[in-house]
Order: C-alpha cells, then sequence, then structure tokens
C-alpha cells in the first residue's frame, strides 16, 4: 500500500451523504488516507453515529444535518465551513439507491441537489484559489429488480454533468470527474457477498474498493491531469450483454 | 494599409490568436505563464508492486517509458520491449530520482507472433511469473491501414492471449492494461488510427469479460495530448482545458500503477480511463461567450 496518511494529507474532504453505506465507507477511506473530513446526512441519528465512529478511530471530522436536495441546506453546509476558515480542497458527493422514490425526487437527490452543492462548494474553491476535485460517486446498482429508472436516468445525466463541469471549472484547475458503480455492498462488516453476475470475482464490490476509487480521483499526485472521466468499478458487471449468455468458447 | 493588403483569413487567424493569448493568461493567472503550467504533485515511492514482474511492450519514449520510470519507483521488476535496439540500451540503466531503474529488454516487433511467442517463452523457461503487462506499442501511420491495424489491435491481441494463457498456468492473478486513446471516440484526422483504437476498446472489453473467470483482470488507458520538454515539464497546449498544458508521461505511469495495483483496483475490469485533462471534451461550443459562463455564478436557490 502507498504510505497510507500521505495520499490526501493535509487536504480537506467534503463528503455528501455519508451517514452509512458507500459514503460512510469512502468517508473513512478518506480519514485513512491523511484527509480531515467534513460530511452531511439528513439523518440526525447517523450524523451522530458518524462522529462518534471518527473520533473513535482517532480522525479529525464534523458532521453536518443537511438535505442535499435542498439548496438552502447546501448554502449553510458552506457558510459553516467558510466559517471555520477552511478551505475545501475535495468534494465527494455519493448518490443514494432510489427505490421506493419517484422520477422527480431521484433527481432532487441524485442530480439537481448534488450539482447545486458541487457549484457552492467549486465557488469557495475559486474563491480560495484551491485547485480541488471533485468526485461524483453513482448510485450502487442493486442486485433486486425494482424501480431503476431513476438511478439509470439520473446516471446518464450525471456523465453529461461531469464533463459539463468538468470543462466549466477547468480554467480555475479544478478537477470534476466520476464513479460508475455496479453492485455494492451495503455495509462492509462481513465476508464478500455472492454475486455471480459480476464476473470477475462473483461478489459485490467490498465497499474499501469505492473509497481507494476516490482517494484517486481525489488525490493530484494520482490523477492531477484526469477531468470529465468516469472511473467504472463494477467487477466487470457492466460487460455484460445478451451474447454472453451464449456459452461460446474461443 | 497594411492591414487591408492581408488576405481576410489571416487577419481573422491573427485576432483569434491574439484573442486566444489574451484569453490564455487571464483565465488561470494562478497555474499558466508563458511556459508550460505547473501542476505537480509527487506521490513518493512505496512498495505498491514490490517484485511483481511487470512487462512493458513498446516502452521507449514519452508514454512508454513514463510507465516505465514510474512503476520502477514502486518497486516492480521491469521487463520491456521496443522495435529498436538503441532504445531499449539507453533504457537499460536509468536514473530516475534517486532510483536506479534497471530494466530487462527484448527487441521484439508486437506485429510478429513469433516475436511476442519468444518473448513469453523467456518467461515460461525461466520461470518467472508474469504479473502486470501493460501494451503500449501503437502505429499511427497515415498511409498504411493494415500495418496499424496489426500494430494496435492484431498484435496486442496475440500478445494478450500469449502472455493470459500463461498466467493461467502460472496462476498468477494478472493485471493487463492496454493503451488506447480518446480518438477510440473523438476524430483524429487519421481514419486508421482512430478505427484501430476504437478496435482496441473492444479488445479490452472482450479479454476482459473472458479473462475474468481467471481473475485476470483487463483495462485501458485513454490518454489525451501526452508530452513532455527536454527539463520533463509539460508542453503549452491551448486545447487542453485544465492546465492549458500537455500531459507529463509520468500521469500516464500513476494511472498505469492505479490499475495494476490489486490494493487499488481488484473490482476493476473492462474500464477504459481517460486521461486527458479535459481534451475530449472540446467541442464547437467551448469558445463560445455565453457557454463559458461560470456555473457557480449563477447559482439559484430552491426549495
Amino acid at each position: 500500500m502507498l504510505p497510507h496518511d500521505e495520499l490526501l494529507h493535509g487536504k480537506h474532504v467534503l463528503v455528501a451523504g455519508a451517514g452509512r453505506g458507500v459514503g460512510k465507507s469512502v468517508l473513512f477511506e478518506m480519514a485513512t488516507h491523511g484527509a480531515a473530513t467534513y460530511f452531511t446526512d439528513d439523518d440526525p441519528k447517523s450524523v451522530a453515529d458518524t462522529m462518534d465512529e471518527l473520533q473513535a478511530r482517532g480522525f479529525q471530522g464534523r458532521g453536518f444535518v443537511a438535505d442535499t436536495s435542498k439548496s438552502a441546506d447546501n448554502a449553510g453546509v458552506c457558510t459553516s465551513i467558510e466559517d471555520e476558515g477552511k478551505p475545501i480542497d475535495v468534494f465527494v458527493n455519493i448518490a443514494k439507491s432510489d427505490t421506493g422514490h419517484d422520477l422527480a425526487t431521484v433527481f432532487g437527490m441524485n442530480l439537481i441537489g448534488p450539482v447545486d452543492l458541487a457549484n457552492r462548494v467549486a465557488a469557495m474553491m475559486i474563491q480560495q484559489k484551491t485547485q480541488g476535485a471533485i468526485v461524483f460517486v453513482t448510485a450502487p446498482q442493486q442486485p433486486i429488480a425494482g424501480d431503476t429508472l431513476g438511478s439509470s436516468a439520473s446516471r446518464a445525466a450525471l456523465e453529461m454533468v461531469i464533463k459539463e463541469l468538468a470543462m466549466s471549472y477547468a480554467p480555475h484547475g479544478i478537477r470534476v470527474n466520476g464513479i460508475a458503480l455496479g453492485v455494492v455492498e451495503e455495509d462492509g462488516e462481513h465476508p464478500p457477498i455472492p454475486f455471480p453476475y459480476a464476473p470477475l470475482w462473483e461478489c459485490a464490490i467490498p465497499l474499501a474498493y469505492v473509497g481507494r476509487g476516490v482517494a484517486f480521483l481525489a488525490s493530484e499526485g494520482f490523477s492531477g491531469h484526469t477531468t470529465g472521466t468516469m472511473v467504472t468499478i463494477d467487477g466487470g458487471l457492466s460487460l455484460h450483454s445478451y451474447m454472453t449468455l451464449y456459452s461460446i468458447t474461443p | 494599409m497594411l492591414v487591408q493588403a492581408m488576405p481576410r483569413v489571416n487577419l481573422a487567424r491573427r485576432l483569434y490568436g491574439a484573442w486566444h493569448a489574451f484569453r490564455g493568461t487571464s483565465r488561470a493567472p494562478s497555474k499558466c505563464s508563458d511556459q508550460a503550467c505547473v501542476l505537480e504533485v509527487n506521490i513518493s515511492p512505496s512498495s505498491l508492486l514490490k517484485s511483481k514482474n511487470v512487462l512493458i511492450a513498446g516502452a521507449g519514449r514519452n508514454i512508454g517509458k513514463g510507465i516505465l520510470l514510474e512503476l520502477g519507483r514502486h518497486g516492480a521488476n521491469l521487463y520491456l520491449t521496443n522495435l529498436s535496439e538503441q532504445l531499449c540500451r539507453e533504457l537499460e540503466g536509468v536514473h530516475y530520482e534517486i532510483h536506479h531503474v534497471h530494466p530487462r529488454w527484448f527487441v521484439s516487433d508486437i506485429r510478429k507472433t513469433k516475436d511476442n511467442e519468444r518473448v513469453i517463452e523467456y518467461f515460461r523457461v525461466n520461470r518467472i511469473p508474469l504479473d502486470i503487462l501493460v501494451i503500449n506499442a501503437f502505429d499511427d501511420s497515415v498511409a498504411d491501414m493494415a500495418r496499424v491495424f496489426e500494430t494496435n489491435v492484431q498484435g496486442p491481441l496475440s500478445l494478450i492471449s500469449l502472455a493470459s494463457r500463461m498466467m493461467i498456468e502460472q496462476k498468477t492473478r494478472g493485471s493487463i492494461i492496454v493503451l488506447s486513446s480518446i480518438h477510440q471516440e473523438t476524430v483524429h484526422r487519421n481514419v486508421n488510427y482512430s478505427s484501430s483504437k476504437a478496435s482496441l476498446k473492444i479488445v479490452v472489453q472482450k479479454t476482459a469479460k473472458e479473462l475474468a473467470p481467471h481473475k485476470i483482470r483487463v483495462n485501458g488507458i485513454a490518454p489525451g495530448y501526452v508530452a513532455e520538454d527536454e527539463h520533463g515539464q509539460a508542453r503549452t497546449h491551448r486545447f487542453t482545458p485544465l492546465g492549458g498544458c500537455s500531459i507529463p508521461p509520468r500521469y500516464i505511469g500513476r494511472t498505469v500503477l492505479y490499475l495494476a495495483s490489486d490494493q487499488y483496483s481488484q473490482h476493476t475490469t473492462g474500464t477504459i480511463v481517460k486521461v486527458d485533462a479535459g481534451l475530449s471534451l472540446h467541442t464547437y461550443r467551448s469558445h463560445s461567450k455565453s457557454a463559458n459562463a461560470c456555473p457557480s455564478a449563477m447559482l439559484s436557490t430552491f426549495s
């Protein structure tokens, strides 16, 4: 492993949607790589629990109870961080899974809100002349059938958002990239969950690897010249097509 | 008088140039000067690839050399191939920062199956497990389409199949990284090059799927404009949006490092990572005034 506390040493990272699951694991991976962290979640209990856990593991961090889909909440988070006088170097947004929500809610939650927050953070970066990084993580795909229209449509929109924002903020040295997830496990406390359709390891992606992908895109050393890029982390899941169902031996 | 005497096109071009020069200095004053920009952060040497055996097909200059040196910093045993014996000898013992990179080399042509077999046979006979294969060899000839496809598609495919067969025998859970180009999707004005890179993308996806059951990962990198000057600095490149400069080859090396390392990307296969500082996003609207308004300046409040 790379010297662990070095990749993001001295960086201030804001992770939106870090109360549980993928977001929480990304938060801890950022902290492990040496970053001071801020995070948001809309559930007060998750925020309090995550704060306790951060402190228990000896990491710096501050949580905000905020709903990313509300512009006022986003403005509040940015003002609080500005008041502390710390620059934000990295902003990571974790899209939520969409089961049980209608299309407008999913777009507000996974697209319009996060883009609003990203723009606010970018405005702070520009003001403070930080050559920062913005990383959008798509919602993990669900292994069960469900209402996934919102997920796939907002994912497609997000790919374009990443390209547009990459172009808009390139003159300020701000990089904008994304991570497209396959099926990801829900919490990382157990052995890998079998998932036969991901051909590589036939399991759901362990949470730590999402965080390491984010670390790659957040670190200037690793990816200082990468912007407008979508990195897929899915164990080969997206290589599926109807043709791969036939057993043709090469 | 003088200006009037000049053809219209020239005037337009000069005005455009002057406008661009003006923009170039006003867009990112903190970073860009007349010389190339400074966007240099190092990641310190590690043992991320310690005792991993890496074969780089087509390492001599620019990207190939950048990958070689960068992987050397992280403890890999290096093997390289090149068409030219002279280039191989130049890389025999290179001092890079504080490291002494000492690769073993083969003069080999990726188009020739015999050559590929000979290289792979060396690993097999000497019982060297091949952990990482990087394919960088390419041809961008305008004249000879068949040769371009032999170098950019058939060659890599043959090397991947030979190497992966050996990886399966040796039971190494290897990682294969193929250098494609942003021109797999964007127009290059060289039909041979861009169409061959488009095929290469499918080669990556197909082999990734086929080799997944053997736990061998296959990924690609699509670089933008990669170059450095004689001092290892980026070159000015006005069409690259981020930094207005070329990408130094070592940054491609670091993306290879990410894709080669199991700790970082064990669950990544069939992916092509674009490293182009935004170059492929360039469109006809890139210079339009209305399109260049910054979204952060237009924040509105909604419920």
